[in-house]
């Protein structure tokens, strides 16, 4: 391991000035010919044409559903614990025990599970904790709304049927 | 170089304190083997230093950080506040820790006589516990407004509490602003023909990187004396260190240095593990090393496209910055974000790596140098260039160790000190790399030093691609280890191991530790005291930036106001990080 001095000082070359604007002009002027004459491109169209993120990609949330139509989500809370920008709240109920198919594995249910989308950060630590395998989050990026108040997501609007993120 | 020589080298500093310092000064040692002095009183500590900073075999001519913590407890004697000293020797590469316990009253000496780049530090210490410096220049509030009250990192300080204040804080050189008698200056703000005009950048300036915030005097238009105002971006990330557990704050640590997340992730779980002393898995360390070299070739990608673009040179920006999108893209692709990555845990990683990232990685090492070689042909001989940033917002070798400035800038200036080789954490003792410095300390050489460590970075990444080896990526240590989420569905025990881990958190045996990676931008620290439990006593980040802003307050001085843009790029000054 040595160490490298990249002290330099002008050298003639670069002292008459024009030698190295060619030089840059012709780096210049390689790119220019790559994307205009052989239409090589770096950019995406992009409300046409989606940018696709990996299968990790942490975006919106939801709340996976079983077969029949029924929110994963027991009401552990221990999404809300673990949230660092604590942008989770839950209000936690107990299923009506006639209209139970589950017996003691769904016991318990959500009555409301709001998620605050501006506080939240997309760390993706209440989908690692979720027991349930219930919260998960998308590949959705596209967020924006018209009110702050519409960016506060209840369960109706997060309950989906999803195969992989979405 | 070994990892053992540097230990060895501290083993032998140690017995020195502990000859000649430790007779009526209490001396012990932190979780890392690292000494600590508790020096017996306000005027003992400044002395000490001073002998220190002169003892021919010990050397201590670099303070790394001035921190406090708060004592409410009364665990560390009866007296309120502990402030900590961080000490390093540039020859030796030894660190040392020196504690003194003061009362709220009590005022310690101000070390700005022995390093001018105290006056920042000590100031936060006042603005964040109150503890005034006995001779500081200019004691005020830095990260906080001036008409703010309470003092935030005292232990009774709620941690939702906050103030709004409707203005910014008039214009100022470094003095009281609210002082009336000081604003005299303002009338001649519009007179064309004063020399003394006042100037205002920022903090909302395109080319002031965030929210940073230059107020200097001009003559002309050369700059006479210039003033920094930091904390446009303090988010109290200190204080909820202290009262979020330390697998929540993981998040935190994305946005402090945004611009290469993992290397901070990946710095403050490896305190973290050191601190409960977890030794990592082998696929785990090279996995980081990649990581660690990806996010350095980002931050360097940043630093030179921005510091071009900022100078009008637009080419370079566009260029650069593909490379930076297909790294992110790797990045994403890793752990599913691609700026705040939250990649790293404490004992492993989020996720392994997916099985097309070493192919792209491959693929990147073999292009990406191309890249350099295009933007030399584009700046490095280029006479404008030159012109513009040759013997600009020059940092002499003694100014950069009088001002602690780290990093990149550290080596420009000619001060061969790399934490890779000199003081190698993981396997970075095992991969071959050469050490970048410059001689001049000039924009124009911190640009060379980035360009050529960006090859270097490159040349770690082939060797770890080469030596990565397989194997689990999470340790298997009950205490942090996740469990797997399959598991978690089927097992009972499991799922009650899983529930403990995210409900009370990581327990942390009570210690302190000190330790600090080679970041982009220079050493990234953290200082964590825990008394146990899952939250830390004091959670201390020793941002780069913070050193590197104070130094540029002297190294414009005399420039032209375009030579301020081009000095204030060169430095890559990261607003999240300099006021976390």
């Amino acid at each position: 391991m040595a160490t490298i001095n990249v002290s330099r000082n002008y050298t003639m070359r670069e002292k008459f000035y024009l030698p190295a604007i060619f030089q840059g002009l012709r780096i210049t002027l390689k790119r220019f010919i790559q994307g205009f004459v052989f239409h090589k491109k770096y950019t995406i169209m992009y409300p046409e044409e989606k940018r696709e993120y990996s299968q990790r990609f942490r975006g919106m949330h939801f709340i996976s559903l079983d077969e029949n139509n029924i929110e994963n989500c027991t009401a552990c809370l221990l999404c809300e614990t673990v949230c660092p920008s604590e942008c989770i709240h839950i209000v936690a109920d107990e299923r009506d025990p006639a209209q139970n198919p589950y017996g003691v594995r769904k016991e318990k249910r959500p009555l409301s599970f709001d998620i605050d989308a501006i506080r939240c950060c997309f760390c993706g630590f209440c989908e690692e904790s979720c027991p349930k395998d219930a919260i998960k989050l998308s590949r959705n990026y596209e967020l924006s709304v018209l009110s702050r108040g519409e960016a506060i997501y209840n369960l109706d609007h997060l309950k989906r049927k999803v195969i992989g993120r979405g | 170089m070994e990892q053992s020589e540097f230990v060895q080298r501290q083993a032998i500093a140690t017995a020195r304190i502990h000859d000649k310092y430790s007779e009526d000064r209490q001396l012990i040692m932190d979780a890392m083997n690292e000494p600590i002095l508790w020096s017996t009183s306000a005027t003992d500590a400044f002395n000490l230093m001073k002998q220190l900073q002169s003892d021919e075999l010990l050397n201590f001519d670099y303070l790394t950080d001035i921190t406090a913590y708060d004592n409410v407890d009364g665990q560390d004697g009866p007296k309120r506040f502990v402030v900590v000293y961080q000490l390093f020797s540039t020859k030796t590469q030894t660190r040392l820790r020196i504690k003194l316990a003061i009362d709220p009253m009590e005022t310690p000496e101000s070390l700005t006589p022995l390093w001018p780049g105290a006056n920042w530090l000590e100031r936060e210490v006042y603005d964040m516990f109150g503890v005034k410096f006995k001779g500081h220049p200019n004691l005020r509030r830095i990260l906080m407004d001036e008409r703010f009250t309470g003092f935030p990192l005292r232990k009774e300080y709620p941690l939702k509490q906050r103030e709004q204040f409707p203005d910014n804080v008039p214009l100022h050189l470094g003095s009281h602003p609210l002082a009336k008698e000081e604003r005299s200056d303002e009338k001649y703000l519009h007179d064309f023909y004063n020399p003394n005009v006042l100037l205002n950048i920022g903090p909302a300036h395109p080319a002031m990187h965030g929210t940073l915030r230059i107020m200097c005097r001009l003559n002309g238009e050369t700059i006479e004396d210039a003033a920094c105002e930091i904390g446009y971006l303090h988010r109290g990330m200190e204080k909820l260190g202290e009262n979020k557990t330390y697998h929540q704050w993981i998040v935190y640590t994305d946005r402090m240095n945004y611009c290469s997340a993992l290397n901070n992730n990946i710095a403050y779980c490896m305190t973290v593990e050191n601190l409960m002393g977890i030794s990592i898995t082998e696929r785990c360390m090279w996995v980081r090393m990649i990581l660690m070299e990806l996010s350095r070739i980002i931050d360097h990608i940043i630093c030179v496209a921005i510091n071009a673009l900022d100078m009008g040179a637009m080419t370079v920006f566009w260029l650069m910055y593909y490379w930076r999108e297909e790294a992110y893209t790797m990045i994403e692709s890793l752990c599913g974000m691609r700026l705040t990555t939250t990649a790293t845990r404490v004992g492993g990683m989020a996720y392994d790596l997916p099985e097309d990232f070493i192919p792209r990685l491959k693929k990147f090492v073999k292009e990406f140098p191309s890249c350099l070689v295009e933007i030399h042909g584009l700046l490095t001989g280029n006479r404008i260039w030159i012109d513009r940033t040759k013997n600009v917002g020059k940092l002499s070798k003694e100014d950069a160790l009088k001002f602690s400035i780290t990093g990149p800038c550290l080596r420009a200036s000619g001060i061969d000190l790399d934490l890779r080789r000199d003081r190698p954490y993981y396997a970075y003792h095992q991969v071959k790399f050469d050490v970048v410095v410059g001689s001049h300390g000039d924009v124009f050489e911190r640009y060379l030093v980035r360009m050529e460590e960006m090859r270097q970075s490159v040349r770690i990444i082939e060797q770890c691609i080469q030596r990565l080896p397989g194997g689990p990526i999470w340790v298997d240590d009950p205490r942090v280890r996740i469990p797997e989420k399959i598991d978690v569905y089927t097992k009972m025990e499991v799922l009650i191991h899983h529930f403990k881990i995210f409900m009370e958190g990581i327990n942390v045996p009570p210690g302190e530790l000190y330790n600090a990676v080679e970041g982009p931008n220079g050493e990234l620290g953290f200082y964590i005291l825990s008394k146990g439990g899952p939250k830390a006593w004091r959670m201390r980040v020793k941002a780069p930036s913070f050193m590197l802003f104070q130094s540029f307050e002297h190294s414009v001085v005399g420039d032209k106001i375009p030579d301020a843009i081009a000095n204030l790029g060169s430095l890559n000054i990261i607003a999240g990080e300099l006021d976390r």
